[in-house]
């Protein structure tokens, strides 16, 4: 097996009495595609946030390339931090600056690129997700899909070795659904990065998963290639793949 | 009853965490300060957001003041002595110097900047563009906190000094008009009351007003949470604070600066 960029052990937290999750573990591999999946609600966000250290667990740890991000003073973690990308789920770009100085955010601040070096490699970046022509622009003037899609060239800006996406084809319409799949797979490629995508979209799981992690009661409840979860007996994973609403999950 | 004693307890503890979280903010942004990179960008636009922009605000409400100080003071103080109100300049002076002007300016600036600091940083907060910041290498309280807080602590102590000159020259002109005191005598009064204490005492405070105005504005931003109401809340929270801060402060700080003389 290749090397693990990503490891969970033991993850538990709790909000007040609610516990979210309860004890997690889960390897990610360098250069694969993992999908977390869940219902609203199951932790899949919150999973992510501790990836990214923006959460704390109430135990547990997440090492990334093999360091544990949560014994890490802020030097590290900035270091880890530049090694990787977020897409957010509402793309989140900063509202005051424009869509150039979104993508140009961390070349300006963490690299010695003149202007013209940045520009060339905000645009490069820009063509890559599919985009010309709204360097000017501020975020409001765009549509969600074109959001996220210049957050996916911020969040990749300094060519991250993982990137993560927080429902990436959630809200948008199927075909730039399937246009942000083939953008997860080309990146994936081109770039050699890990990915991992927190989803509910089953077709986008069985389009570009290597493997998959659902999340039921606080747990993995399977954690296994796409075919794995096509062809599980559980009734549980059988519900969420099939999208029915009987079944052994609650609704609310 | 015991439920009365339950939520008294409850105020009592978040009050208790809030203060705690605020010292900590506090000790960061001072902190992070000194940190690279530093952003010099950032900290211009700031002080054309919340200094150059709030000049007109901060001086022409000075000069207001001194214009009703001359009048109510003029009128008022004739009523009862005769003449006295040739020390009118040195009144005036002294009156905006050490108290007026900074408490005025401060509460201005708090209204106009520490709202707006609020509602953009709160906005960033429910629109998760704290966390995007934090994901991109970048300390939320470095990069917004920071260049905000210099921007308060360089701009309200010069805008103050302006509020003041603005002030006495404001309390001039109706000395004259309404109540004959020559430019001459106002100004030489105004120079003989006041002493280069009472111009240190007033402008140094307004450190710590500006300080305070940006801390309070940007840790109430912070911690916004849920969306439109939330930033509302974090706004009204901004401002509330803020002047009961400056006003609570400025006793204390008076307090203190005159066992020290000033």
């Amino acid at each position: 097996m290749s090397e693990v960029a990503v490891s969970i052990r033991g993850l538990k937290k709790s909000f007040g009495t609610r516990t979210i999750l309860d004890g997690i573990d889960l390897d990610i591999y360098r250069g694969e595609i993992m999908y977390i999946i869940g219902k609203s609600g199951s932790g899949k966000s919150v999973t992510l946030k501790h990836i990214t250290a923006l959460l704390r667990p109430d135990e547990g740890e997440v090492r990334i390339h093999g360091k544990n991000i949560f014994e890490m003073d802020d030097k590290e973690l900035i270091e880890v931090r530049k090694k990787m990308g977020v897409l957010f789920q509402m793309a989140a770009l900063f509202d005051s600056l424009t869509v150039f100085e979104n993508v140009a955010f961390l070349l300006r601040r963490f690299t010695k690129d003149d202007e013209d070096t940045i520009t060339k490699k905000v645009r490069e970046r820009l063509r890559l997700v599919g985009l010309s022509h709204v360097e000017h622009l501020k975020p409001a003037d765009l549509s969600g899909g074109m959001q996220k899609r210049v957050g996916l060239a911020r969040a990749i800006a300094l060519n991250p070795e993982i990137v993560l996406y927080d429902e990436p084809t959630t809200g948008v319409d199927p075909i730039l659904a399937a246009a942000v799949d083939d953008l997860i797979l080309k990146l994936n490629h081109e770039l050699g990065v890990t990915s991992i995508v927190i989803s509910h979209d089953m077709e986008s799981v069985f389009r570009v998963a290597d493997r998959v992690a659902m999340l039921y009661d606080g747990q993995f409840r399977l954690i296994g290639t796409p075919d794995d979860f096509r062809n599980s007996q559980d009734p549980v994973i059988r519900q969420f793949v099939e999208g029915s609403a009987k079944g052994p999950i609650p609704i609310l | 009853m015991i439920r009365y004693f339950h939520r008294l307890g409850e105020a009592t503890l978040s009050l208790l965490e809030s203060i705690g979280s605020f010292t900590i903010f506090t000790v960061q942004t001072i902190r992070w300060i000194f940190a690279r990179p530093f952003d010099v960008r950032a900290l211009l636009y700031q002080l054309q957001e919340v200094g150059v922009k709030s000049i007109p605000v901060g001086t022409i409400s000075s000069f207001f003041i001194g214009m009703v100080m001359a009048l109510q003071l003029g009128v008022s103080m004739e009523k009862i002595i005769q003449g006295v109100s040739s020390f009118m300049g040195g009144g005036i002076a002294l009156a905006l110097t050490r108290e007026l002007a900074p408490v005025l300016t401060a509460v201005l600036l708090a209204g106009r900047v520490g709202s707006s600091m609020a509602a953009e940083v709160g906005t960033m907060k429910v629109t998760e563009q704290i966390d995007a910041l934090s994901t991109l290498a970048t300390n939320p309280v470095h990069y917004l906190s920071v260049p905000r807080f210099l921007a308060a602590v360089i701009s309200l102590p010069l805008i103050t000094v302006m509020a003041i000159v603005l002030g006495i020259i404001g309390g001039s002109i109706i000395s004259y008009v309404r109540l004959d005191i020559p430019f001459n005598q106002y100004f030489e009064t105004a120079r003989s009351f006041l002493k280069p204490e009472d111009l240190i005492s007033g402008v140094t405070k307004t450190f710590f007003f500006g300080a305070e105005i940006a801390l309070i504005s940007c840790f109430t931003g912070f911690r916004a949470q849920g969306g439109a109401e939330g930033v509302g809340q974090a706004t009204i929270q901004a401002v509330v604070y803020s002047f009961m801060m400056i006003i609570i402060s400025d006793y204390f700080i008076t307090y203190i600066y005159q066992l020290f003389g000033f």
